[in-house]
């Protein structure tokens, strides 16, 4: 049809409001269509590796070793190993871990080069070689034994290579892991023993109990429980979320951006609408023109955004597999996500612009001739406000919100948007600040940890003891597993306070208050739970709370830990000391540095920095995108107003401050409700990823962040403005003298 | 005198076509006179009204009034000259839809040094009791009574009339014509109407008539009727 000819003119006449929207689509199909298919493939990959690499259920420690593997394998239908590591200092400051290849339960997977051959040979992981420059064929000393580096590998239960199962942040820096031969392990000089079980059946619990009778068991973790097994599995509903949620938010705010967009292009077309109804062209033929400024933004946009969307599937990946000690991934685009990329924006859009169009077409060719039905009520708001009080410029400004309420919710709606997404990512580096200062500066005094890998007794020189097991209690109709934690009643090392700040004395039970806030706990409450190690059941009693972070870790005196659990008198299984003690690596579970993890945490620091940059540019274009084409709706939707101001001697100062200033008071509107919006989000965001994790991230976004946010926002409406001046500039006086207004 | 045109030429280009408006125009107001421009569509009656209101600059020539060369000076000066000496009235009155009748004349009264009193000018037009209402919510007539008042609160030197009763009846247009001479006399206001109702020229002291882009009369009326006279 001939009229089809003037969408593209249209279009190009009002390109920037067109050209903004379909940016949006570009970045809303292009999120979806990217983080989608790669976590996906992420995903699929980790399933496929944990299940062909045979990832253990759970790993344990007992003090002797158990002589009759395979009767209990038969006995309870487990695949059980054992396993053997000897931590090696490879400089000053980091540790290597030697693991002894295994055969049945976390089998090894080879990313680079190839796999073990003969003795001699070692394979180590890629963030740790590439952390200290080692190359495949590169020689390696360890313990006087030499060997050669055949290739990076990767472990199901290192995926996230932490020292500790109980640490948050790695560090290629200070650890990674190696794996040798059964043979060579034994040349090095193995300091730690353990077991990996894989269960066939639900019967870990009967496993347990008959281990405690025949030996002590000493440790036992869950892979739930193990933050190198699930960390990764909290950063994936992560990066679902951010795949599925944030490219709705953004084709939603489309839909608003578009519908206003269309909305004042159809009043402004009524003239020629009416034209065409009396010339005999059908509603349906009206429609189908007007849906075509959709479909043709639709079309670009998906087809645009899927396209880069595919085309950052691999860096994307590249950037996982990098950051996690995970096999090379095999790219399997998924045409489900590239066809639901594709389509998404029609979905969301077609019923919009139906309803836009309808709703302006019910109109008679009559009405449509003589500009549509002009509305004789004031609204409700703009009665209410009584705005004869305010001077003139207040009062225009307030008229000109009021009566646009479409065009004023979607700039409130679109400044929320961008300053929430803006916010994201310092509300994230604030979290995670607050978490390592709360955690590891303020509450942990230590700088050493020393866990024994068997029960100690006897006085110390220095330090103080420490014993902690894993319980379970069922708790909000769930069996769920918490750390018990037996502390000197005169510990300076740990230093526990509650919400008013006030120090918290180790005489009584304290729990953290992420582990109060997951199970709805208060002080008062009485808790009834089971060793894991030993069965031994006893009650608890809350006494007061702690800001504390951490994990779900309950503290009571170390004396009532020793005797509710049966354990001699001052016995204690882990020492925390200001200095670094001399203890025989023979009798260590583990040892821990404090400075290691605020390292590891510092080394997250720049490439979180890029995180925010590249979110706020993200912010930035869709903040500029919507308050531009805001602004320039205005504009042409007062354009005779502007001409009438500019015949009445206003000076183009004023014309822009009653113009284009006229969105202020929302731009600062819509940035105060994304503070809490974005607190309560990430709050849920967190609570999401963290869910099967032993950390709780407190939600936490500094003053300062959101004047830096808030100055930036401003920023982006101040350029935007600086853009449309122009446009208010080009309005002619003469355009107004003719004109036919009501 | 307080408008003096002299040998002014304006042309506008349409496409790659060269369109002259208003050829070696010259013509002038005496301060306090009613002066209409006839002339039928196409002739350059609006064109020539935009220069004199400084909407439009003109391409050679002079436009000297009250002491200042429109041609002369720059955007900000015409701005200023707008804001002080001029007050406009157009066909279709072009109140800002969203603003009262009170706000309308607000509008101008607001960057006006020495603005008169809004509800006085209101009361002069007779449209007080129609102050609150927004101009979707009045006739015709009285929407082009709230114009008036919007275009003398600032105390305008000249006040520019763009057929004034173009889109009015018969009786209204009278009114509204009358009201304009009282205008003229109450504040010594110069006037200048734009028509192509040769009937109104009834109530000016001058009369122009062009075509085709040129003066071709310019003369004085002797016989100056009262509004209530004129008739067509």
């Amino acid at each position: 049809m001939v009229i089809n000819k003037k969408v593209k003119r249209t279009m190009f006449e009002h390109k920037s409001q067109y050209i903004g929207s379909i940016i949006l689509i570009i970045i809303g199909c292009m999120l979806y269509s990217s983080f989608n298919i790669a976590m996906v493939d992420v995903q699929d990959n980790l399933n496929n590796f944990r299940t062909v690499h045979k990832l253990e259920d759970a790993s344990f420690i007992v003090q002797n070793p158990i002589p009759n593997l395979q009767e209990l394998e038969d006995k309870y239908d487990i695949t059980l190993e054992e396993r053997k590591s000897s931590d090696f200092n490879y400089d000053s400051k980091s540790v290597l871990r030697i693991l002894q290849s295994t055969e049945k339960v976390d089998k090894y997977a080879v990313i680079k080069g190839r796999s073990l051959q003969h003795m001699g040979e070692i394979l180590i992981d890629q963030g740790f070689a590439k952390a200290h420059s080692l190359s495949v064929d590169d020689n390696l000393k360890i313990n006087n034994v030499m060997f050669k580096i055949v290739g990076y590998m990767t472990t199901p239960d290192y995926v996230y290579p932490l020292k500790s199962e109980s640490d948050v942040l790695k560090n290629p820096k200070a650890f990674g892991i190696a794996v040798v031969a059964k043979g060579d392990i034994e040349e090095i000089g193995p300091n730690l023993t353990y077991y990996s079980v894989k269960f066939n059946r639900p019967n870990s619990d009967e496993f347990i109990k008959d281990l405690g009778n025949k030996n002590i068991l000493i440790q036992w973790i869950n892979k739930k429980d193990n933050n190198r097994i699930s960390f990764i599995d909290g950063d994936m509903k992560g990066g679902v979320t951010v795949g599925k949620d944030l490219p709705i938010a953004i084709l939603v705010l489309t839909c608003i951006l578009i519908s206003v967009v269309l909305t004042r292009l159809i009043k402004e077309e009524y003239l020629e609408i009416g034209t065409l109804y009396a010339l005999g062209y059908t509603k349906k033929e009206i429609m189908n023109h007007y849906f075509r400024y959709s479909l043709i933004m639709s079309v670009i946009g998906s087809a645009m955004g899927t396209f880069i969307g595919s085309l950052l599937v691999k860096p994307l990946l590249s950037e996982v597999t990098g950051y996690y000690n995970l096999p090379l991934l095999i790219i399997n685009f998924d045409m489900k996500y590239i066809i639901q990329s594709f389509l998404l924006p029609f979905i969301f859009l077609i019923p919009v612009t139906y309803i836009v169009i309808s709703r302006s077409l019910k109109l008679s060719p009559v009405q449509l001739m003589r500009g549509g039905v002009q509305k004789t009520k004031v609204n409700f708001i703009e009665k209410s406000l009584k705005l004869d009080r305010f001077k003139f410029n207040t009062k225009f400004k307030i008229r000109e919100m009021v009566r646009s309420l479409p065009r004023t919710m979607l700039m409130i709606f679109g400044v929320t948007f961008a300053s929430m997404l803006l916010l994201l990512g310092f509300a994230t580096k604030d979290s995670m600040d607050y978490m390592v200062n709360s955690s590891y500066k303020d509450i942990y005094q230590y700088n050493y940890q020393y866990t024994f890998n068997a029960l100690q007794s006897g006085v110390l020189d220095s330090g103080e003891k420490r014993s902690l097991s894993t319980y379970t209690a069922n708790l909000n109709q769930k069996d769920e597993n918490f750390v018990i934690c037996g502390v000197q009643k005169d510990s300076k090392l740990i230093n526990l306070v509650d919400r008013s700040n006030n120090h918290l004395s180790f005489d009584q039970v304290i729990i953290t208050k992420s582990m109060s806030d997951r199970y709805g706990l208060k002080e008062g409450d009485s808790i009834k739970v089971k060793n894991k190690l030993n069965s031994e059941k006893f009650t608890i009693k809350i006494d007061k709370i702690a800001k504390a972070y951490t994990g779900d870790i309950i503290y009571m005196p170390l004396n009532d830990f020793n005797r509710l659990n049966g354990y001699p008198e001052n016995s204690y299984f882990q020492i925390d000391s200001k200095e670094k003690l001399n203890i025989p690596s023979n009798k260590l579970l583990a040892e821990s540095n404090r400075q290691d993890m605020i390292d590891g945490y510092n080394a997250l620091l720049l490439p979180m920095k890029y995180m925010i940059g590249g979110i706020a540019a993200t912010a930035f274009i869709i903040g500029l995108i919507v308050i531009y084409v805001v602004t320039s709706l205005l504009i042409e939707e007062n354009k005779a107003n502007i001409s009438m101001f500019k015949i009445l001697g206003y000076s183009n100062k004023e014309v822009f401050s009653l113009i284009l200033s006229s969105n202020t008071i929302l731009v600062i509107l819509g940035f105060i409700i994304s503070v809490p919006l974005i607190l309560a989000s990430l709050k849920s965001f967190f609570n999401t990823m963290t869910k099967d994790m032993n950390i709780t991230i407190p939600t936490q976004l500094y003053n300062i962040n959101i004047l830096i946010s808030f100055v930036i926002i401003m920023l982006t409406y101040e350029l935007s403005k600086a853009l449309n001046r122009k446009k208010v500039l080009s309005v002619s006086m003469a355009d107004s003298l003719k004109e036919k207004r009501d | 005198m307080l408008m003096e045109i002299k040998n002014m030429d304006k042309s506008f280009v349409i496409g790659k076509e060269s369109f002259k408006a208003l050829q070696n125009v010259s013509l002038g107001i005496d301060r306090g006179e009613i002066g209409v421009i006839l002339g039928p569509s196409g002739s350059g009656k609006s064109t020539l009204l935009n220069i004199i209101g400084g909407i439009e600059r003109a391409d050679r020539g002079s436009v000297v009034i009250d002491d200042v060369d429109l041609t002369q000076i720059n955007d900000f000066k015409l701005t200023q000259f707008r804001r002080n000496s001029i007050g406009f009235i157009f066909q279709f009155y072009n109140l800002i839809p969203n603003l009262t009748v009170y706000e309308n004349v607000e509008v101008a009264a607001n960057i006006s040094k020495d603005a008169l009193d809004i509800d006085e000018v209101l009361h002069s037009v007779d449209m007080s009791e129609f102050k609150h209402r927004f101009p979707r919510e009045l006739s015709g007539g009285q929407q082009q009574r709230v114009s008036i008042a919007r275009a003398i609160v600032k105390k305008p030197k000249f006040l520019l009339c763009d057929e004034p009763t173009g889109a009015l009846d018969y009786h209204t247009s009278k009114e509204i014509l009358k009201l304009i001479t009282v205008i003229n006399k109450k504040f010594v206001t110069t006037v200048l109407i734009i028509t192509h109702n040769t009937a109104i020229s009834a109530i000016a002291n001058r009369i122009i008539k062009l075509r085709s882009g040129e003066v071709i009369e310019n003369s004085i009326n002797d016989n100056v009727l009262p509004a209530e006279r004129v008739v067509w």
